[in-house]
């Protein structure tokens, strides 16, 4: 007898514990109170002196602890909810072919580029390389949606009055931004993503002579310091092309929005790769020369690609932000007339 | 009836209920109850409500502020009990009215739709 009473003290004790296990701290304690001083009174009701047998009957009636505590936690018991799954999908499967593919190439340019030695590490090396970019891009965006979720908590739909006239027009052909675009953006810039963190030293000139050599464009020293700005810098670059690929026409906001990560970008890359940065291999025309023949300019060529390459970026962006501008304006025309 | 059937019949008889349990719960609450007595009465009155459901309900008006309560631990047992706020008086007021506007109209369509469908 003393034994059964223990038994069912004890698996009042699990089921209670089970219960409680997930709840909000704060509650917890009271709702275990509550909840034992429920399975007693269900036990009274049943019988004078509970058997094993009572137990497991009110405990199957109460139902699943799982089930029990979801009905008292009550909150969003969801990741990510229906008005944001749809997009979600989207994003994700356009992010995960792009990693995947982003990956799968690079590894096969790093074994065209430097043959492995061993097949079946290499073979190894290949598969985990692609399943951990997987795995990180189906982490991160689905860690960006969750803190969408909770943050947006008020907008686009919830609390505010819904008013017919803020449906947005149906973008004209012109102001339109095609599918397409972005998610091309997005597969490209991911793919040099992958290049730059994960074998950077892919980039150089290929020199075949005899030998087979890379020289590399990059003083690696100081690429590896700068590495976590650079990868700001590309996903600025991801950025825009998600909030092309979400707003899906040209407005006044995304407009704005995309000249604001234009000069940000910029800066960063000024900063990065411009003429003050020590970036770019010192080294790189005496070990290009000691393999061909360059003219004597080549150097000093050299010496000023950096400031050709801001050039183009500035010029790059200028046009880019200019022609934003313009659809800005034009998209603004129809409301004003 | 086949199974799919039934297990539609089902759910439409569970979400005809739930939101009157609430309106039931708040009625036996003019005087503190605590859980169990509720599930009891609510039995009694041919509503009955499984406890599973009930106490998280409890503590949902509860936060809603439609509910107060509080411990009572002069018995043998410890309980919590409810009772209706000065809000939820006010409340469960208008909801009982609503509650007989749509009885009335509701009756009046579905005997309407019986004698349509012979």
């Amino acid at each position: 007898m003393d034994n059964d009473v223990k038994q069912i003290k004890d698996l009042i004790d699990r089921y209670v514990y089970q219960v409680g296990r997930w709840l909000p701290a704060a509650q917890r304690a009271d709702i275990e109170r509550e909840l034992r001083g429920l399975i007693d009174d269900m036990l009274a009701a049943r019988t004078d002196e509970p058997a094993k047998e009572d137990v497991n009957a009110v405990l199957r009636e109460l139902g699943h602890p799982a089930e029990l505590a979801a009905k008292y936690s009550g909150a969003k018991s969801f990741l990510i909810g229906p008005e944001y799954f749809g997009i979600y999908l989207t994003v994700l499967k356009i992010v995960l072919a792009a990693s995947g593919l982003g990956m799968l190439l690079a590894q096969a340019i790093g074994f065209a580029a430097t043959p492995p030695q061993n097949v079946w590490s290499a073979i190894g090396l290949f598969f985990a390389s692609i399943f951990n970019a997987l795995v990180q891009a189906f982490a991160w965006v689905t860690a960006i949606f969750a803190i969408i979720e909770r943050c947006a908590k008020e907008a686009p739909y919830k609390g505010k009055e819904w008013n017919p006239a803020d449906l947005p027009p149906v973008p004209e052909r012109k102001l339109e931004i095609k599918r397409s675009e972005p998610i091309v953006g997005i597969v490209f810039t991911v793919l040099f993503l992958v290049v730059v963190n994960t074998m950077p030293q892919l980039l150089g000139v290929y020199v075949f002579s005899g030998v087979h050599t890379v020289v590399p464009v990059l003083n690696f020293d100081v690429f590896y310091r700068l590495l976590p700005l650079i990868d700001v810098m590309i996903c600025l670059g991801i950025v825009k092309e998600l909030l092309r690929l979400i707003v899906g026409r040209y407005t006044i906001g995304l407009s704005l929005s995309l000249v604001v990560i234009n000069v940000l970008s910029m800066v960063l890359f000024i900063w990065l790769f411009g003429p003050s940065s020590e970036i770019w291999n010192p080294d790189f025309m005496t070990r290009l020369g000691a393999v061909w023949n360059l003219p004597s300019q080549a150097s000093y060529a050299w010496s000023i690609f950096p400031k050709i390459l801001v050039g183009l970026c500035i010029f790059g962006n200028v046009v880019d932000s200019i022609q934003l501008i313009v659809r800005a304006l034009r998209r603004a025309e129809p409301a004003a007339a | 009836m086949t199974e799919d059937m039934q297990s539609v019949v089902k759910g439409m008889q569970q979400e005809l209920r739930r939101g009157a349990i609430a309106l039931c719960v708040m009625s036996q609450l003019a005087s503190p109850k605590y859980g169990y007595a509720l599930v009891e009465r609510l039995e009694q009155s041919g509503m009955p409500v499984e406890p599973g459901t009930l106490y998280p309900l409890l503590r949902r008006l509860e936060k809603q502020g439609l509910l107060v309560s509080e411990w009572e631990t002069a018995g043998p047992k410890p309980r919590k009990y409810y009772a209706m706020s000065r809000d939820g008086r006010r409340v469960f007021d208008l909801l009982r009215k609503d509650w007989a506007d749509m009885q009335t109209t509701i009756n009046a369509m579905i005997q309407e739709g019986g004698s349509n469908g012979q």
